[in-house]
């Protein structure tokens, strides 16, 4: 290596040289182990410098999209187990984070900011499987659990085909569809999780809250609200804040 | 391996494409704060996990050749997985980490093979950093100048240089002695 390999490896780098010269570049690469490791290091180096170089103008995009997806400090809640056992799954259906709910037609949902539902529509893992038995349980929470939700559609309909009384499988498939934007089917689910007499009756009304204020419907929103019983504490909790927030 | 179609994200985050990452936010961070919140995160947690992780695949996204081969959600996931693990490793706080959550989780090959990679080139990010690190002040900056595309002249203003030529001689300068630096580091 001489100081005239150097200036060609610049060139190179720089994309300076002809095409001619780039191609006698790249065949002394091939033969010349010293040639190459020295071409290949500095490439990485200006790669990295690059990179280095466009760190601050990305953090800043993504500080702004952060700001758009993320739940606002002040505005997250405190995750608190429930205790109760059947419900185990739901525990903690804190804080609520929302981009969820934002990719439905064409993949994104909502106004970019300020937007309420965003906020407040974060779902907790699924968890199907404690009970021992699989029936296509297992694949069904790690497509909902991972945000596949129109895998999950398919998966939880095919668990519930045989588990027809699972409401939490229910109530997984309801926000599954209302991620999907399929929000006609995700209410019926929502309502007949809301008219039953289980547990889980409070979050069908949480979630018909939230489809209508996705819809703008903020009147519905708070109707739905009031049935949601302040026993309930963790829910409570989220009705408050989504009342002071709408 | 075959390049995945979400290698878009990955230009996108080398351009900086707002757009584009937009829908990378959209599609990806539910599911990373659904995990962190239920393994005692916050939202805030979740949401700088998100970010440098992130910036950790736009120093992998300037690297020739380097490709994406699995969903971009899939390897995005498991690096703020095993970095909230970490973390709540290094703040003493094994107990309160869903452990058999975290070891069930088996990412698909391709993806496990992708974070490997990544992990490879968080390796080799470090030592190039380090590298720089231990140049003289002057090459650093001059390295850097360079690295953004400022032209040798204009390189020699701002660094008090007498022209473009001095520039090329110390440049050459502090190439070389980088290079030993790093051979060092790797050796």
């Amino acid at each position: 290596m001489n100081e005239r390999d150097y200036i060609t490896i610049e060139a190179f780098l720089e994309g300076t040289l002809s095409v001619e010269e780039a191609s006698a570049v790249e065949v002394r690469a091939g033969q010349d182990p010293e040639f190459a490791s020295t071409l290949a290091d500095r490439r990485r180096l200006y790669e990295h410098l690059r990179a280095n170089a466009g760190e601050a103008s990305l953090r800043a995009t993504l500080g702004r999209l952060g700001d758009r997806h993320f739940l606002p400090q002040d505005k997250q809640a405190v995750i608190k187990p429930i205790g109760r056992k059947n419900r185990r799954w739901l525990v903690g259906l804190v804080a609520a984070a929302a981009i969820a709910l934002a990719m439905i037609f064409g993949g994104r949902l909502f106004a970019p900011s300020g937007n309420t539902y965003e906020q407040f529509a974060q779902h907790q893992e699924l968890s199907l499987t404690e009970r021992g038995t699989d029936m296509g349980a297992s694949a069904a929470e790690v497509a909902f659990n991972e945000g596949r939700y129109a895998e999950a559609i398919d998966r939880l309909q095919a668990y519930l085909a045989v588990q027809a009384d699972d409401e939490r499988a229910q109530l997984a498939l309801g926000i599954s569809l209302l991620e999907r934007n399929q929000d006609s089917l995700a209410i019926a689910v929502f309502e007949k999780i809301a008219g039953g007499e289980s547990s889980l009756a409070p979050y069908g009304n949480w979630y018909l809250a939230l489809a209508a204020v996705k819809r703008g419907n903020t009147e519905a929103a708070f109707s739905f609200l009031s049935l949601i019983p302040e026993s309930d504490t963790y829910l409570a909790n989220r009705v408050r804040k989504l009342k002071a927030t709408l | 391996m075959a390049k995945h179609p979400d290698h878009t994200y990955l230009v996108a985050l080398r351009e900086n494409d707002s757009r584009k990452l937009e829908e990378l936010y959209t599609n990806c961070s539910p599911g990373i704060i659904r995990w962190v919140m239920a393994n005692n995160g916050t939202e805030a947690d979740a949401r700088d996990l998100f970010q440098e992780a992130l910036i950790s695949l736009h120093g992998s996204a300037h690297k020739t050749g380097f490709e994406l081969t699995c969903p971009i959600n899939a390897l995005v996931f498991t690096i703020c997985r095993n970095q909230w693990v970490n973390q709540l490793r290094r703040k003493k706080k094994e107990a309160e980490v869903r452990i058999i959550e975290a070891e069930r989780y088996t990412p698909e090959t391709a993806t496990e093979s992708a974070y490997e990679r990544w992990e490879e080139e968080q390796l080799e990010q470090t030592r190039l950093d380090e590298s720089l690190a231990q140049l003289s002040d002057t090459c650093r900056k001059l390295l850097r100048l360079l690295g953004r595309g400022v032209s040798s002249s204009d390189a020699a203003e701002q660094l008090g240089m007498s022209n473009a030529n001095t520039v090329y001689r110390r440049k050459n300068a502090c190439l070389q002695r980088w290079r030993e630096i790093f051979d060092g580091l790797n050796g």
